[in-house]
């Protein structure tokens, strides 16, 4: 949680700086599941997946009638598990990301319970790419605890693309609550040395406020 | 695979073992944990120390068929050792044992696998090599030859990192040590840089090729000025505690009069026939014969025989002894009993008579307990209040009055006692109170109203003078010294620090609206003195409080003054005197309807309150 601390006044100020361009503003926040994959010569490694914290902020803009375009920032946790030979391994990494992504409306279920002319159910197919980098992390062999950051397998920039799916349920007018999983596997384009990368999966629940 | 090799270094040193039964070939080998290539750092070649451990040892034919195998479960050292035999595992696989094998001279292979969890399940190929030399001693046994495999190792030399092993008529082989090594090649570092920090009391020991580790020396530094911090005598013994230093004790015994102490107790007296002996605490003992105090009868042990009351006369017998009597008359009162009981007790005016059973009564005057009067029923009487003083005299009947006072309940601002009770007096419309020259008048002129005729005196201005409020006080004024407003479509705000305002249309008629924003006029002087004039007030209902409305009424003349709204609205009366003279108005107030007559007079009207009111 420290990092979401010391990071947040950031994504705040960039969220204000845009708002007044945007068309509506997201907030979103959740949970992280990822696993390594590092296919090297040697002992064979097994890697499992490891839950994390995810924070979004994007703005977001209508094209195209009821289809969307995001653009945003997002701190994450990318943790794995692992075992090589008896040898415990356990990874707890941090990245911030900006992304951009496009989300296409693929049908609206009224919801006339409360407005029936206003309150909808909306369904979105995400698809968008992502750049990150790690701020922080560790790597822990047998209780001997590595620092991360600098390191080369993880230093550079990330790229990942990006696809999930969105519900949007529009509460009111102005604020509208939204459910996201997108699958967002990551590949350092900086150091291509080994065959390293990271799957993470991300679900995150949040409100989407309309400007 | 290949790396698996790589990671896995063994020390290989296979002897046959055939004094005993099963026979087998020693296997020695240290287990490294490999480098593995990990996301992040990688893993660090150590020895795989202190770990459970499972090998498989297989021999294959030159074939490449398999006759041998079995697992052994053992654990490794420190340094990551294991040494095995091979032929004394465990579930020995076909055909059977190792000495049964064919040990024909023909090529045979050995491998070896690793499985790091020890559950002998998950193998990792060590190695796969075909068995030369002392193995093949199996030959030896086998072969019924003239060679003998009762060699016998004979050296074992260490240069630098490498060991050299030599067997008797064998070939020597040889083993690099380096990786049980420091890394640094040699263990005779000596000792450098000792450096002892007088200041913090800190020894430094610097060791060659090493890091430097400090010795806090503190605990031993001190000083010479301590103190004693006490002295404790405890019995004959004295001991002296110093400062960050052991105590020490002294017997002090010899200081003493030899006897020890001079606190002794005795400890017995002992009677025996006329000797008392008396022994003492830490001393002799003493005896004294007490034959003199004996009577010469040799006994003092005579006993009471008897008692006898006669009366009150007590005999008392004793032993070998005379009788004595003693009179004890004296503890009765007389009769013979002292358990009389109290009879009465009659009270007599003040007089208390006290009866007792088989005794005289006797009489006690109470007349002290009382106030001198005999009674308590006296009455409350002269209560008198002193208003001047505020105090209250209470007295009480055949007693002393006593006086109370009120003082505090009295809230007299002036202490003027002559003033609390005053009246209301009304001078002219002045009402004021009595006896308080300080109490602020009240001019009730402001409250009265038409209603109030008898009390209301209009004096009508005189020609060109017009009635203003000026110093709290209602004046006739000149109108020459009124600002007058001229004739114009609109009026501009008029500044604020012109005090009057007046407006005086010279010949209003009906479709003369100049008036039509009266704001910024004070004073409306209207004075109808043409016929048929219509003069029309707006937003007269909007008016700040003070504006005066004058109507002079020079002439029996028809005007018509309406207003767009109540509370002034000047409507003639309904009969035609209303359109002939201008003699009769009425006035509507927010109090209901006001008749006024109005006779060749003027009358004014100000805006108070929301009303236009007829001005006194």
């Amino acid at each position: 949680m420290r990092f979401f601390k010391t990071a947040l006044p950031f994504l705040l100020i960039l969220s204000f700086a845009q708002a007044v361009k945007a068309q509506s503003i997201l907030f979103e926040f959740g949970q992280t599941s990822s696993k390594f994959t590092h296919n090297t010569s040697g002992p064979e490694k097994t890697f499992y997946n490891s839950k994390g914290q995810v924070l979004k902020l994007s703005l977001a803009q209508d094209f195209l009638t009821n289809h969307e375009v995001r653009f945003g920032a997002t701190l994450f946790e990318a943790n794995s598990l692992g075992q090589v030979i008896t040898t415990e391994l356990d990874y707890e990494t941090q990245f911030l990301g900006l992304f951009t992504m496009a989300n296409f409306n693929i049908f609206s279920l009224a919801n006339r319970r409360y407005c029936a002319s206003c309150t909808d159910f909306n369904f979105y197919i995400n698809t968008g790419v992502q750049l990150s980098t790690l701020v922080g992390g560790s790597q822990k062999i047998d209780n001997i605890i590595y620092d991360l950051k600098g390191v080369e397998d993880f230093k550079g920039l990330w790229l990942s693309p990006i696809l999930g799916a969105k519900v949007r349920f529009d509460a009111s007018d102005i604020i509208s609550l939204i459910l996201t999983y997108n699958f967002v596997p990551m590949f350092n384009f900086t150091d291509t040395s080994e065959d390293f990368t990271i799957n993470s999966s991300q679900i995150s629940f949040g409100i989407q406020l309309w400007l | 695979m290949a790396l698996a090799k790589k990671l896995f270094f063994g020390l290989l040193l296979c002897g046959v073992l055939h004094a005993q039964n099963p026979r087998g070939i020693s296997y020695q080998g240290v287990v490294l944990y490999p480098s593995v290539e990990l996301p992040g750092i990688d893993s660090r070649v150590t020895p795989y120390s202190e770990r459970d451990v499972c090998f498989r040892f297989s021999i294959y034919d030159d074939t490449d068929a398999l006759e041998y195998s079995e697992t052994h479960n053992t654990s490794t050292d420190y340094y990551g050792q294991v040494n095995l035999v091979i032929g004394r595992g465990d579930n020995p696989l076909i055909p059977g044992r190792l000495d049964d094998l064919k040990w024909d001279g023909t090529a045979k292979f050995l491998k070896v696998e690793l499985d790091y969890a020890a559950l002998c399940t998950d193998w990792e190929e060590i190695s796969y090599s075909e068995l030369n030399y002392v193995p093949f001693a199996f030959y030896a046994l086998s072969s019924g030859g003239s060679n003998s495999d009762d060699q016998n190792l004979t050296g074992a030399t260490l240069t630098g990192t490498t060991l050299q092993i030599d067997i008797e008529n064998g070939n020597s082989t040889s083993v690099d040590l380096a990786t049980l090594q420091d890394g640094t090649g040699t263990d005779d570092q000596n000792i450098q840089g000792l450096v002892l920090d007088a200041t913090t009391n800190t020894l430094t020991v610097g060791i060659e090729n090493g890091t430097s580790q400090n010795v806090d020396l503190s605990s031993l530094a001190g000083a010479d000025n301590q103190n004693l911090t006490a002295a404790t005598l405890t019995g004959t013994t004295l001991q002296i505690d110093i400062e960050n230093g052991n105590s020490t004790s002294v017997d002090l015994v010899a200081l003493q009069d030899g006897t020890g102490t001079d606190d002794q107790n005795l400890t017995a007296a002992t009677l025996t026939g006329t000797t008392l002996q008396i022994d003492i605490e830490n001393g002799n003992s003493t005896s004294v014969d007490l034959v003199a105090l004996q009577d010469g009868t040799g006994t003092d042990d005579q006993n009471l025989t008897a008692a006898t009351l006669t009366g009150t006369t007590l005999q008392i017998d004793i032993e070998n002894g005379n009788s004595t009597s003693v009179d004890l008359a004296a503890l009765q009162d007389g009769t013979g009993t002292d358990d009389q009981n109290l009879t009465a007790a009659t009270l007599t005016g003040t007089t208390l008579q006290i009866d007792i059973e088989n005794g005289n009564s006797t009489s006690v005057d109470l007349v002290a307990l009382q106030d001198g009067t005999g009674t308590d029923d006296q009455n409350i009487q002269g209560l008198v209040l002193d208003a001047t003083t505020s105090t209250l005299t209470v007295g009480i009947e055949n007693g002393t009055s006593q006086n109370v006072s009120l003082a505090a309940l009295v809230n007299d601002a002036d202490a003027n006692p002559t003033n609390e009770i005053q009246d209301l007096i009304l001078t002219t419309k002045i009402l004021s109170i009595t006896n308080n020259t300080a109490a602020t008048p009240i001019d009730l002129k402001e409250v009265l109203d038409l209603n109030d005729a008898a009390d209301v005196t209009i004096t009508a201005p005189a020609t060109n003078e017009v009635l203003a409020y000026e110093s709290g006080q209602w004046v006739n004024k000149p109108l020459k010294d009124l600002k007058l407003v001229e004739y114009a479509s609109s009026y501009p705000a008029a500044p604020q620090s012109q005090p009057l305002k007046v407006g005086l249309p010279s010949s209003p008629n009906s479709t003369d609206l100049r008036f039509a924003n009266i704001d910024e006029v004070d004073i409306l002087i209207i004075d109808n003195s043409s016929d048929n004039s219509y003069i029309t007030l707006e937003d007269l209902d909007s008016e700040r409080d003070g504006k005066i409305l004058k109507i002079v009424e020079s002439s029996n003349q028809n005007p018509k003054i309406t207003a767009n709204s109540i509370p002034f609205y000047n409507t003639l009366d309904a009969d035609n005197e209303n359109y002939l003279f201008f003699n009769f108005i009425k006035i509507v107030t927010s109090g209901g309807d006001l008749n006024r007559e109005f006779k060749h007079e003027s009358v004014d009207f100000i805006w108070q309150g929301g009303n236009w009111t007829p001005m006194r």
